[in-house]
């Protein structure tokens, strides 16, 4: 027995030597932040998902609310919400399904939950989460043992293509996630800095040309999952609420418009929520987003006003709207006639 | 659970030492358990079929050997029903209801029976298959019934072989789970490598040439020429390191263990005409058809013409057993008809052929191995390919316009070229997987040659370790970890 253990841990020493070049980048550089606590350093976004959930199920936080979403959540900031102590768990393509997931996880670690703000957009009901588990910018955070080991095993074992290498050693570090465990948010202090300095030749970039685009329809399946965070929410006494996010004109141009009213009239009829969608003053100018996917955090400020206080915006008084299912199909119908005539 | 998934790499870093440091009356108990969890990995409600199969066979295994006479034939007859009866309701109702339905349709009538809409249970034809091996060989005298329950379960059950063989013999299998195994450094050495080579194969080269293969499979009515001929190529690689890969693991679980079970391949591709090949290819399947299913028909003591209907009768029936379709029926009947081929030609040169020297056997014998890697890959088309037009379409295509679409490419868009010679992949994929089918060749051959592990096992530390580290980088670096690429011999 003595033998054949020093003969595997022999072969299991030059194996691991000769594998040392992936360890190294996939552990030391640790391009997805899964081995680190710091990240003043990072040079790529982290796996927001993963990182934040472990630290939140992992410590004792003074956190008492929680806010959802996709990368565009990022932008509502934590100290614009009052009646709780906020945290965004905002992370790339984040989707209602695993929301769900992780609401229930910090249920099950007896996390104490007040509120909750669940933004939405077209994300939510155009993607799936068919590929999570192999994207390691988005693999979810688990707390049993064996899928953990499972997922930290492919962090540390998953050969990068060499172009993520190249683009990974040429990048230099941004500080934008020094705040991961203390708000949830990334911050883009000199993006900001360049649009207010440099705002005509930020408003006229040809990026404002580019929709995001090209996801499926998954309508039907996110609104089951938005129903039992409701029943979730309501059993356990939590404040819930629904935000619909403003979205680039570009973009939501060539959205699937069928799709996105369906979904908004199926959420009616769950809840009611707040729209800051559709085209509008805000929604048309470059100078309120970074590109056409993302808007700026004053405009995140303006959501939450609207949300906690009904304070609107002097000049666009028509931005934001609180829809019910009583005046859901009049908004789909302005909505609508906001559209280009085909 | 997948052999090449990290969930067996848990499930045998658990299982593995509890077995050797569990009391010995434990051991089988435990494996049954290890088994019943690896199977209930899949769908977790099949096992209900399996341990139904389980216990009839149990039961029909002591009244077959406790009765005399026609009762126990019987008895057999009951237990074959029972075990293939359950084969045909899963594996082949849908098949024979579609076929009603077009035999019907030609009188201008309706089938109005509806399809099963079921899942198949995994690895069902190996079990099937091992289960009535046990029952034939208690009925022939030549084994004793099993009257422990728990070491008949685990015979059907064993969790290496469960869902894709070797399909075992209860006289090489059964008497193992009642001998004492203790941990034997050169024995679990030797099955450590031999599971590495079989993960090096599925992993290295049949999960990296599948996509390739899915490339041109998957619509092969967009191509002619040397696409189909690559493809079909590789999926002749792939389909022999998918399978043997899979055997090798299973193979060297068990020897971990202290099980020996049966060499399933032996480098089939090196054969020199089909009979060989057959010897070599899948043998536990094979060796079970000639011994329940060739030899009970009169074997080799009938007329020629005799043997050659039931040579192609065996064939038909090992096709259908890959699957419930026409394609897999003539797959079988084509191994059939070649089979009968070279028997018929081999009787007529008999004595004909004069002693060869060096050069001339060479030639002989590398065009031989040549010829049979040819004709069983075109064979394979009817395997792989999802229709019989499609194979139709694939057979009388692949020499047609050879670098047809290759010269429209060239003149208008080299990218599109590039994609269809390398079949989808990118210049590196292409260049690994070429390079690990001759590495795999190379190694086979320096093996039989040479006897190349048992070599490395007593050369000095430094070059043993090295290999075996080498041989797992290998696996590491050049490995294909998708766990949507499954073994494919788990659907039959």
């Amino acid at each position: 027995m003595k033998k054949f253990i020093k003969s595997i841990l022999l072969v299991l020493t030059l194996t691991v030597a000769g594998y040392s070049p992936v360890f190294y980048f996939n552990i030391i550089e640790n391009p997805y932040g899964i081995f680190t606590s710091d990240f003043s350093h990072q040079k790529f976004e982290p796996n927001n998902h993963f990182i934040k959930m472990r630290y939140l199920l992992h410590n004792d936080t003074h956190f008492d609310s929680y806010i959802f979403g996709s990368s565009r959540a990022n932008n509502i900031k934590v100290e614009n919400l009052k009646n709780g102590n906020y945290y965004n768990l905002y992370y790339s393509l984040g989707i209602p399904t695993e929301h769900l997931n992780d609401i229930r996880l910090l249920l099950a670690h007896h996390k104490k939950i007040k509120n909750i703000l669940i933004l939405l957009d077209y994300t939510a009901y155009t993607t799936g989460t068919q590929n999570r588990e192999n994207d390691l910018s988005r693999i979810p955070y688990s707390d049993h043992l064996i899928p953990l080991a499972k997922k930290y095993i492919k962090y540390a074992f998953t050969i990068p293509e060499d172009k993520f290498v190249e683009d990974f050693y040429f990048a230099q570090p941004v500080p934008y996630y020094t705040n991961m465990y203390k708000t949830g948010t990334a911050e883009n202090k000199k993006e900001e800095l360049y649009i207010e300095n440099n705002r005509e030749e930020h408003n006229n970039h040809p990026k404002f040309n580019n929709p995001v685009e090209g996801y499926e329809s998954y309508v039907l399946e996110t609104i089951a999952v938005l129903d039992t965070i409701n029943h979730i929410c309501s059993e356990n006494h939590i404040n819930l609420t629904y935000a619909f996010n403003p979205i680039h004109k570009t973009t939501y141009l060539v959205s699937n418009h069928e799709l996105y009213f369906a979904f908004m009239k199926k959420l009616s009829e769950l809840t009611s929520f707040y729209d800051f969608s559709g085209l509008g003053k805000i929604t048309t100018n470059n100078y309120f987003y970074y590109e056409t996917s993302h808007y700026r955090p004053m405009i995140g400020k303006a959501m939450t006003d609207f949300i906690q206080y009904q304070k609107r915006i002097d000049t666009i008084p028509e931005f934001g709207e609180y829809i019910t299912k009583d005046n859901v199909d009049k908004r789909i119908e302005f909505l609508k006639s906001q559209l280009p005539q085909k | 659970m997948l052999f090449n998934s990290l969930d067996f790499v848990f499930f045998f870093l658990t299982v593995i030492p509890l077995y050797f440091l569990l009391p010995y009356r434990y051991r089988i108990l435990m494996l049954l358990i290890a088994s019943c969890y690896f199977y209930m990995f899949f769908v977790p409600i099949y096992i209900v079929i399996l341990f139904s199969t389980i216990v009839i066979d149990y039961f029909a295994g002591i009244l077959i050997e406790k009765s005399q006479g026609h009762k126990r034939k019987a008895w057999l007859v009951m237990s074959l029903v029972a075990n293939i009866g359950i084969l045909c309701y899963f594996k082949y109702f849908n098949f024979l209801n579609e076929n009603l339905t077009i035999l019907l349709q030609s009188f201008g009538k309706i089938n109005t029976i509806p399809n099963l809409a079921i899942l198949l249970p995994i690895g069902l034809s190996f079990h099937t298959f091992q289960a009535m091996s046990y029952t034939i060989e208690v009925y022939r005298g030549n084994q004793k019934s099993e009257r422990n329950f728990i070491t008949y379960a685990l015979y059907v059950m064993f969790f290496p072989q469960l869902v894709a063989g070797p399909i075992e013999r209860p006289q090489n299998l059964l008497h193992q789970f009642k001998e004492k195994h203790n941990f034997d450094y050169l024995r679990v050495a030797s099955g450590l490598k031999l599971m590495a080579w079989g993960l090096f194969k599925k992993v290295v080269i049949a999960d990296r040439l599948s996509p390739m293969v899915d490339y041109v499979y998957s619509n092969p009515l967009h191509y002619t020429g040397l696409p189909l001929i690559l493809s079909t190529l590789f999926f002749s690689v792939q389909i022999y390191c998918d399978f043997s890969g899979y055997s090798d693991i299973a193979i060297g679980a068990a020897r971990i263990m202290g099980f020996d079970l049966m060499k399933n391949f032996n480098r089939p591709y090196a054969s020199r005409s089909i009979p060989e090949f057959w010897r070599r290819w899948h043998i536990s399947l094979s060796t079970w058809f000639k011994d329940y299913l060739y030899i009970p028909l009169g074997g080799n003591r009938v007329s020629r013409g005799r043997v050659y209907l039931n040579l192609l009768f065996v064939f038909l029936i090992s096709g259908l057993w890959h699957g419930a379709s026409w394609n897999f029926i003539i797959w079988g009947g084509i191994h059939g008809v070649l089979l009968i081929i070279y028997m018929f030609a081999a009787a007529l040169f008999k004595g004909r052929v004069e002693s060869e020297n060096g050069v001339l056997k060479i030639v002989k014998n590398t065009f031989s191995i040549v010829l049979v890697f040819f004709l069983t890959s075109l064979a394979w088309i009817f395997f792989r390919a999802k229709t019989f037009e499609e194979a139709s379409y694939i057979l009388f295509h692949w020499n047609r316009g050879v670098t047809g679409q290759i010269n429209i490419l060239k003149l208008h868009n080299p990218e599109d070229l590039k994609s269809l010679l390398y079949l989808g992949a990118d210049g590196r994929n292409f260049i690994i997987a070429l390079a690990s089918i001759v590495f795999l060749f190379l190694m086979e051959y320096i093996q039989a040659k040479f006897a190349f592990s048992k070599r490395i096992s007593i050369a000095t530390p430094v070059i043993r370790y090295t290999t075996y580290a080498a041989l797992l980088l290998l696996i590491l670096y050049f490995g294909v970890f998708d766990k949507t690429l499954q073994f494919i011999y788990f659907q039959f």
